[in-house]
């Protein structure tokens, strides 16, 4: 019996990293390209950008800093111009310098006059690619902003089911399927439904209608397709209602205005981060009962104060960046 | 099956016995997440009480018109609804409050708290028992909420309700993110410690 | 497990009943509570402005005292960009302006729009959107600047901007006087930690931007040393007035002192005012030309000419 547990766990954890890789493939072909010969487009540093072509460039041109034009996507206006134009020897990189102190996590736009030929306006896109700040989401969701060691959510089934390691992974697993399955529900009504007539007050009921219905169904195909796998998940469904992680992150999507892919990892990010966390705090509870406690902390106290020593460790996450 | 307590003996359950922070280990997230200030404390309780009885009136009120089949799923519903009313009054009134509360005032629809007092009491017993026993819990929650703020705003800023009162800052640690598990988890054995103490006493008295 | 179809109807019926009372519960709330809110959240602003300026609590706002609302727009046009300004010319009615990204006048168009719809965001877009028709545009709202004239001279400006913090965007509020310098620093909104980041909305922090000059602002830095306990005191207006004037005074030429642990939402509040005033100058000085040069009327126009 235990030995069948582990596989079904071990299935279930490389499906999610199959969908997650699969969903990854699929942007691919989504990722942004730019006018023709360019082949490299960066930031260096927030003073500078270098730039690859296919092609050699004219110098003369390549130095005229009156050619060229930058500013930030949103703020058409605010023009700004190099300070210096580094042609590099074989004539296919350029380098560009500015004295104003430029933001590179925000998307820019480059004009240059006269590159490809005179009169023509080549525009660049300087932007994170989509990847790194889908990736970016889904290491936010996991770590640096972990729901249960940072954002302080899900506590109560937190710690009701943190005490053996395979009831955690159990919740954890179970907690992470119907997670992504309800988020992007959540997303789709939010965003074909909801806003479009103007129904945003009723997000809430909308969200936890979603989360029992997913928990419903889930629980209603597992018993008949697989008697096996609903005996070893069944009890877990019940918890996933009463987790307010499940209900945060759909409102969190609708606060930073996400779309469905950054929905996904959200929703991957905190399901796995859940997984985390409870993994992380029942291999020490477990540990835990070695150990001489004194009376009146025995039970949830220790509890408390340990994963107050996690979300300590936690805070090491912050201010992580890409 | 009637419930055999007072009044005032459903007030003080839920205040002192059944204490939903400290003794049931029910709605921890805003008692670790936002209880920085006696003030947020005070807050959060007063829309839980809201919320608590609203759903528990109309609970008690329809409970003969609920079919037994859909009872979780009408109790989800009814909570979400006056969720959804306090948000929006809070928003549009007390845009501050509502502001330090974040997505808390939101997810008191998840509170297991509310959906328990529902299905054990509310769908039970007569409507003027269920709105003391929903009051009685609500209080409890506030009581404990302030009780964590009171604890972490003195220790931290050494103020109470924004009012210096130590005239220093004893230590920052405590009004930081992660010290609120540390203040729960203290206060909780700082409470079953008292209990034990007393129960001992009794016993050499008898 | 099968039920009989009569109490599967059953169900059905209480649930959509259920349903729709609670749709209509929440229904009627939200329109009760919407008006409210925009009023609310309007008035809060407007109360945080007056503040920046001084006059809160004791201070009354004089008689005189004016906040006109400029709303600025960035409009997408046939694949062309417009900086397109909504601008009170009279009581009921605003003028669309737009001007080009280079800074030169584009058109003008007349919009009518009552005070109360004025302050609520999808009815100025839809005023503007059909102002503009039948061509197709896209609107993104950019800003809010306020223009406060005392006796119909200008007196100073208010600006909103965000800047990324630690966590998120930190929002802020400025008041600037004529010539740029900063009147008053407020922190709108940021999810900075409590204890750390978060003391960025501490009179002692942000008091220490009060009265930099515009070339200053330029070059301010954040510095990494303890704030000196005389000028935290002067800050918080512990100390009578005349020995505060002198310790600010004193300190008028620091830097921005870090706070303890919080040295990232620091800076991050130190670039965001400077970006926001750099950016506000620039754009505030090719409005005026443009209003000078075409001669529009605004409800400042008297101040205009001193903008």
């Amino acid at each position: 019996m235990k030995k069948t547990r582990r596989d079904i766990l071990i299935v279930l954890a490389a499906a999610i990293v199959i969908i997650g890789v699969v969903a990854l493939l699929m942007l691919l072909p989504q990722t942004h390209k730019n006018d023709g010969f360019v082949t490299h487009e960066a930031f260096d540093d927030a003073h500078s950008i270098s730039l690859g072509f296919s092609k050699t460039i004219d110098k003369s041109v390549a130095q005229d800093l009156s050619n060229y034009v930058v500013f930030e996507e949103d703020e058409p206006d605010i023009q700004m111009q190099p300070q210096s134009a580094l042609l590099s020897p074989d004539a296919q990189t350029l380098h560009l310098r500015f004295a104003e102190t430029l933001n590179p996590d925000l998307p820019h736009i480059l004009k240059i006059n006269n590159l490809d030929a005179a009169g023509s306006v080549t525009t660049i896109r300087l932007a994170q690619s989509q990847w790194v700040w889908l990736f970016s989401i889904l290491i936010s969701a996991l770590l640096i902003n972990n729901f249960v060691f940072t954002k302080y959510l899900g506590l109560c089934v937190f710690f009701g089911t943190s005490k053996r390691k395979n009831t955690a992974t159990g919740m954890g697993v179970v907690f992470t399927i119907v997670m992504l399955v309800s988020a992007m529900m959540s997303w789709a009504i939010n965003e074909y439904v909801l806003v479009p007539y103007h129904l945003e007050f009723l997000q809430i009921v909308v969200f936890i209608g979603l989360v029992s219905l997913t928990v419903q169904a889930v629980d209603t195909i597992l018993r008949k397709v697989n008697p096996v796998l609903f005996n070893a998940f069944g009890i877990f469904l019940v918890l996933v209602i009463a987790n307010c992680i499940i209900i945060a992150v759909p409102l969190f999507m609708v606060s930073s205005q996400y779309g469905f892919w950054e929905t996904f990892m959200l929703a991957l990010g905190a399901g796995g981060g859940f997984l985390l966390a409870l993994y992380l705090m029942s291999a020490v509870r477990e540990r835990l009962e070695l150990a001489q406690i004194p009376e009146s902390f025995q039970g949830l106290p220790i509890a408390f104060i340990l994963a107050g020593q996690f979300a300590l460790a936690f805070l090491g996450f912050s201010g992580l960046q890409f | 099956m009637r419930n055999q307590l007072s009044k005032t003996g459903l007030l003080a359950r839920g205040i002192l016995g059944e204490n939903p922070v400290f003794k049931l280990a029910l709605s921890m997230c805003p008692a670790v997440g936002i209880s920085t200030t006696v003030m947020n404390g005070i807050m959060l309780g007063v829309a839980v009480i809201f919320v608590q009885i609203f759903s528990s009136l109309t609970i008690a009120l329809i409970k003969n018109l609920i079919h037994p089949r859909i009872r979780i799923p009408t109790y989800t519903l009814t909570i979400a609804t006056w969720v959804t009313i306090i948000d929006l009054v809070l928003a549009a009134f007390f845009p501050e409050a509502y502001a330090k509360m974040g997505i808390f005032v939101k997810l008191i629809v998840a509170f297991a708290i509310i959906t328990m007092r529902l299905e054990m009491f509310a769908s039970k017993e007569s409507v003027s028992d269920s709105i003391f026993d929903a009051l009685g819990m609500g209080i409890g929650f506030l009581v404990g909420m302030v009780a964590i703020g009171f604890v972490r705003e003195l220790l931290g800023s050494g103020m109470i309700l924004g009012h210096d009162v130590l005239g220093y800052k004893p230590l920052l640690f405590f009004i930081l993110p992660c010290a609120g598990f540390f203040v729960v988890g203290f206060m909780m054995a700082f409470f079953n410690w008292i209990e034990a103490v007393y129960r001992k006493k009794m016993e050499e008295r008898t | 497990m099968s039920l009989p179809i009569k109490d599967i109807l059953n169900i059905t019926l209480r649930l959509t009943i259920t349903c729709l009372v609670a749709g209509f519960l929440m229904g009627v709330s939200f329109i009760f509570t919407n008006d409210a809110k925009k009023q609310n959240a309007y008035n809060n602003e407007e109360r945080v402005s007056y503040s920046l300026l001084g006059y809160s609590g004791d201070a009354k706002k004089p008689e005189n005292l004016k906040i006109h609302n400029v709303y600025r727009y960035v409009i997408e046009d046939d694949a062309v960009q417009y900086i397109a300004y909504l601008l009170p010319s009279a009581e009921n009615e605003f003028t669309l302006l737009r001007i080009s990204l280079e800074g030169e006048f584009v058109d003008q168009k007349t919009l009518q729009l009552s005070p109360a719809q004025s302050i609520d965001a999808p009815e100025r877009e839809r005023a503007i959107t059909s102002a503009l028709a039948p061509k197709h545009v896209a609107l993104r709202y950019a800003e809010n600047i306020r223009i406060v004239t005392l006796d119909n001279k200008l007196n100073a400006y208010i600006v909103n901007g965000a800047y990324p913090g630690f966590k998120t965007h930190i929002n802020m509020m400025l008041a600037l006087s004529k010539d740029y310098d900063i009147l008053g620093l407020e922190i709108l909104e940021h999810e900075e930690d409590p204890g750390l980041g978060a003391e960025i909305e501490q009179d002692y922090f942000r008091g220490q931007f009060v009265g930099l000059g515009y070339e200053r602002l330029q070059e301010l830095d954040v510095a990494r040393k303890p704030i000196p306990d005389e000028y935290v005191k002067a800050l918080e207006k512990k100390l009578a007035d005349d020995e505060a004037q002198n310790v600010l005074a004193k300190h008028r030429n620091d830097d921005i002192y870090a706070l303890t642990g919080a040295t990232v939402s620091s800076r991050a509040v130190c670039n965001g005012v400077k970006v926001i005033v750099k950016r506000f100058a620039f754009r505030i000085q090719i409005l005026n030309k443009v209003l000078q040069n075409q001669k529009i009327k605004t409800t400042f126009s008297e101040a205009s000419s001193e903008l």
